[in-house]
């Protein structure tokens, strides 16, 4: 079994001030509306640096980062998914970044 | 009708005062201006000059995009004798500091957003706000004694090579000019005309006072792209343009285009032969859908600024277009000859008009004598001396012949290729046996300095291969004379010529560089600092640096937009241009001359025209609006006992309005629309999400037909839905809208999406807050049918009007606090 792992960091606050500047666009581009349904800033530039690491994991890399869909089971660990692919997610949080890590599970 | 000075061109607007003169869209509002007010804002912008210290023959310099404004500075500034210095707003922040130099002005007018490093000298103010400082001015002219001698305006010439001279034109040169073309052409009052070239041309200028000389209505578009040129002739059924041959040939390659991938290239063939044998006033049918697609009203299009190649010419024709031709350089106010609407040549830009004097040189040169010829060079008396023959003919530097009093154009004297025999060839008679070859894009001919003569050098821009070209040379060679044979063949540097402003090859350029490449570094894309608009702002904004430097050869990667930033930079192209461009077609490698390129081609116009036209029809809104009022009123009333507060908020509302409200239940519009009083119910839209509407094919049409329905697209590309709202309102539609963008079941408001607050602010129109209370559960999510009968209270909370300079973002917070009180 071979796997694919992509990793990615996020600078918060530069994150906040492109959010601002592209505003729903740029949210309603890069995020679907469950995923949107939390908007604190902390949270959504968890879900991006989630969403580049996934793509970089990728077998076959996605059109946009809104392809890439982000989900929490009952406990709340994330998982993400981009048509036939699965992804095995960590997301975590520390001051002004946010990193997250993607391993590609395949058969 | 003769004008003695711009005093008396600008009381004639008095003759159709509440005809539209100008239309323009900065953003979301259509804004419009009647001859009335166009002739006030002159009166007003003259006195504001005044108190701003210009006096007669001060020079007011102007370095902005087309706009009402524009216009207004201009004639402002011919009200008092005050010279207009009109810059062209794409040349460098540099080039307009040069020019700003030779003319001191005492005044300048820019846009705000663009030549930003010249904000800090003195004197500048902002073209975009004028209508607001020239507001406390009385409507009147000033009492300033105008005469015809008094120069006008100052135009640099287009040359990328040599030292720009600026050339002084009289507001008699231009007066009489427009007299001229008036004879020639008969303006029609009703046209309905597009202003796409910059008016800093005397071509465009010259070219809008006279249709404006007439009543005509010109509409101007705020950023000129393909798919902004193909939406406005839509939406303001564009009888006329004036273009240039580069914008007709483009537009033509765009209709083959999409014949091409609609497999109907076969059938625009035929049509095109069959139209050659048809009379002219049929030939629009059998192109119907070629039209439909160009709004379904264009007759005319003027061309000027090159000579327009004869098969471009006649496939306009062919589609029942009355292409124009004309003649004139910016020394001439511009026009020298050009065709008659019923007399028309494909191959000669017409017959002289009357009041110029043409005459042929004996070297074969153009000269023309008139009071629309200049008088001289802005302080440059050598080149005034040069330009004139010692009994007064302004010397074209043209060569050309008159036959049957038609003027035919051969070519510019300064490129004829002189050979070591002595005998002459002239690269457009070349160029125009090589037109429409496909082995090349484009090809440009210039003379090759050797120790003997010139030889004749092909420049060629093509993706095809050496073979190719050199087969296609040899043919052309067997048609020409001997002496005029290519001897040599070379691919210019890039994919296209270095262009004129007006769209023309400059040869000066090709010829210098064919002359120096031995000394020249290999070739590569020039490195010049790309031009200073609206896309270098959005960059400099979300790269945080203000001063950036841009250059069109820049990989995003460079200039530091990283993924998200290049996200930012998509949304924000959306959000400003108004123009949709896949993300997924920009990456880090991508130029910002590629980006350019998108832009022209990334497209609004397809989202919009997925939406029904039938719904507005008066037809069926007659039909609707009776079903709705009539039966549906009355089966509403079995489930839904409804009681209206705050009836008395609407009294001295201002329509159209927008009117938001909760969404808490699908049968909220039947409510909403039943808790209005009739005069605003009968002209009332309700917006739906286009995804909802897409997937419940009967729903839309019911919706469409009993509530005006249109759908509203809640996810991206928004601009579009934005956009059409705008244009609803704007033909007086109050609109219903939910500011939530979804369904919210358990009655709690969820956060409103900014587009609501973009409308209010942009086109500051009242909006009106509903509250529905009690609805929640009569038609729950996914049911089709009333549930349980409910006892509804709907609220109407009091109109709000935004200023235009409040920031959209707060005011969607306001807006719903506002609800949230209510």
């Amino acid at each position: 079994m071979v796997g694919m792992i992509g990793v990615d960091m996020v600078y918060i606050p530069e994150f906040a001030l492109q959010a601002e500047l592209g505003g729903d666009t740029l949210l309603n581009k890069t995020f679907n509306p469950e995923e949107l349904a939390n908007r604190g800033i902390n949270h959504l530039a968890g879900l991006w640096a989630a969403k580049e690491a996934v793509y970089k994991a990728a077998e076959k890399s996605p059109k946009t980062l809104k392809d890439i869909i982000i989900s929490h089971d009952n406990l709340g660990k994330p998982s993400a998914r981009i048509a036939k692919q699965s992804f095995d997610i960590s997301i975590s949080h520390h001051g002004d970044y946010a990193i997250a890590v993607a391993l590609r599970l395949s058969k | 009708m003769k004008y003695k000075d711009f005093g008396k061109y600008v009381a004639s607007f008095n003759k159709f005062p509440d005809r539209l003169a100008m239309t323009t869209r900065p953003y979301l509002k259509i804004e419009r201006l009647t001859y009335k007010q166009l002739q006030t804002r002159a009166y007003q912008t003259a006195r504001y000059l005044l108190d701003n210290g210009v006096v007669k023959g001060d020079r007011v310099m102007v370095a902005a995009i087309n706009s009402p404004q524009w216009i207004e500075l201009m004639l402002g500034c011919q009200l008092i004798g005050a010279i207009l210095v009109s810059v062209d707003v794409t040349n460098s922040t540099t080039i307009i500091l040069r020019y700003q130099k030779q003319t001191t002005p005492k005044l300048i007018f820019k846009n705000s957003s663009l030549h930003t490093e010249m904000d800090k000298l003195s004197g500048v103010i902002s073209l975009d706000d004028l209508d607001s400082y020239i507001d406390k001015y009385p409507a009147t002219s000033p009492i300033i004694k105008l005469q015809g001698g008094l120069s006008a305006v100052i135009v640099f010439t287009s040359g990328t090579t040599a030292d720009p001279k600026g050339v002084v034109l009289t507001q008699e040169n231009i007066l009489t000019n427009i007299v001229g073309i008036q004879d020639r052409i008969d303006v029609d009052p009703n046209w309905r005309v597009l202003s796409v070239l910059p008016l800093s041309h005397m071509y465009e200028l010259t070219g809008v006072l006279t249709l404006m000389s007439r009543g005509v209505s010109i509409f101007n578009i705020s950023h000129v792209t393909p798919a902004n040129i193909a939406k406005a002739m839509v939406d303001y059924q564009i009888t006329m343009i004036l273009g240039i041959p580069q914008l007709l040939s483009l537009v033509l390659e765009q209709i083959n285009q999409t014949a091409r991938e609609e497999g109907k290239t076969n059938l625009l063939a035929v049509a095109s032969k069959a139209a050659a044998v048809i009379p002219f006033s049929l030939r629009r049918y059998l192109f119907h859908s070629v039209h439909s697609r160009l709004g379904g009203h264009l007759r005319i299009v003027v061309t000027g600024g090159a000579p327009i190649p004869i098969d471009v010419a006649r496939a306009w024709e062919n589609m029942g277009v009355k292409t124009v031709q004309g003649y004139g350089l910016t020394e001439t106010s511009p026009l020298i000859s050009v065709n008659s609407l019923d007399e028309r040549q494909l191959d000669s830009p017409g017959r002289p008009i009357d009041n110029v004097q043409v005459r042929i040189a004996g070297s074969g040169e153009i000269q023309v004598k008139g009071d629309s010829v200049f008088r001289g060079y802005w302080q440059n008396d050598a080149a005034t001396k040069e330009s004139f023959t010692k009994n007064g003919w302004f010397k074209t530097g043209d060569v050309g012949r008159i036959k049957n009093g038609w003027l035919y154009i051969r070519g510019r004297i300064k490129f004829i290729i002189v050979r070591s025999s002595g005998l002459k060839v002239f690269p457009e008679d070349i160029e125009s046996v090589a037109e429409g070859n496909k082995a090349f894009s484009d090809l440009c001919i210039v003379g090759l300095v050797g120790e003997q003569g010139e030889s004749v050098l092909a420049v060629i821009t093509s993706d095809k291969s050496d073979r190719t070209i050199e087969k296609a040379i040899s043919t052309i060679n067997g048609t020409l004379e001997s002496f005029q044979h290519i001897d040599e063949w070379r691919r210019w540097r890039d994919k296209d010529f270095p262009r004129t402003r007006l769209g023309k090859v400059d040869r000066k350029q090709v010829e210098n560089w064919a002359n120096n490449t031995v000394i020249l570094m290999p070739s590569k894309e020039p490195d010049v600092a790309v031009k200073e608009d609206q896309l270098t702002q959005i960059i400099r904004l979300i790269s945080g640096h203000p001063k950036l430097q841009i250059r069109a050869s820049d990989h995003l990667a460079d200039l530091g937009l990283d993924s998200l930033r290049r996200l930012t930079l998509v949304s924000l192209i959306e959000t400003r241009l108004g123009i949709t461009i896949a993300e997924e077609n920009i990456n880090q490698e991508t130029t910002i001359a590629t980006l350019r390129k998108l832009l022209n081609k990334g497209s609004h116009v397809e989202a919009i025209d997925k939406r029904p036209k039938w719904t507005y029809y008066k037809w069926v809104r007659l039909i609707g609006n009776a079903v709705r009022e009539v039966v549906i009123r009355g089966l509403l009333r079995i489930w839904v006992k409804l009681r209206v507060e705050g009836r008395n908020n609407l009294d001295n509302l201002d329509t159209p309005a927008i009117f938001i409200f909760n969404h808490t239940d699908d049968f909220d519009a039947p409510v909403i629309y039943n808790s209005l009083p009739h005069y605003i119910r009968k002209r009332l839209a309700v917006a739906s999400a286009s995804d909802v509407l897409d997937d419940h094919k009967f729903l839309a049409f019911i919706d469409r037909l009993f509530y005006a329905g249109f759908n509203l697209n809640r996810f991206e590309p928004y601009m579009p839905s934005l956009m059409y709202t705008s244009e609803l309102i704007d033909k007086g539609w109050n609109i219903v809208l939910s500011p939530e963008g979804r369904l919210s079941p358990s009655g709690r408001l969820l956060p409103f999406k900014l587009g609501v607050g973009l409308l209010a602010v942009n086109l500051g129109v009242p909006v009106v807050p509903l509250k529905t209370i009690g609805l929640t559960g009569t038609v729950p999510l996914h049911s089709k049918w009333p549930k349980k009968r409910s006892k509804v209270t709907v609220r109407i909370g009091k109109p709000i009007v935004f200023d235009a300079k409040s920031d959209y973002t707060h005011a969607t917070i306001e807006l719903q606090h506002i609800m949230q009180d209510l």
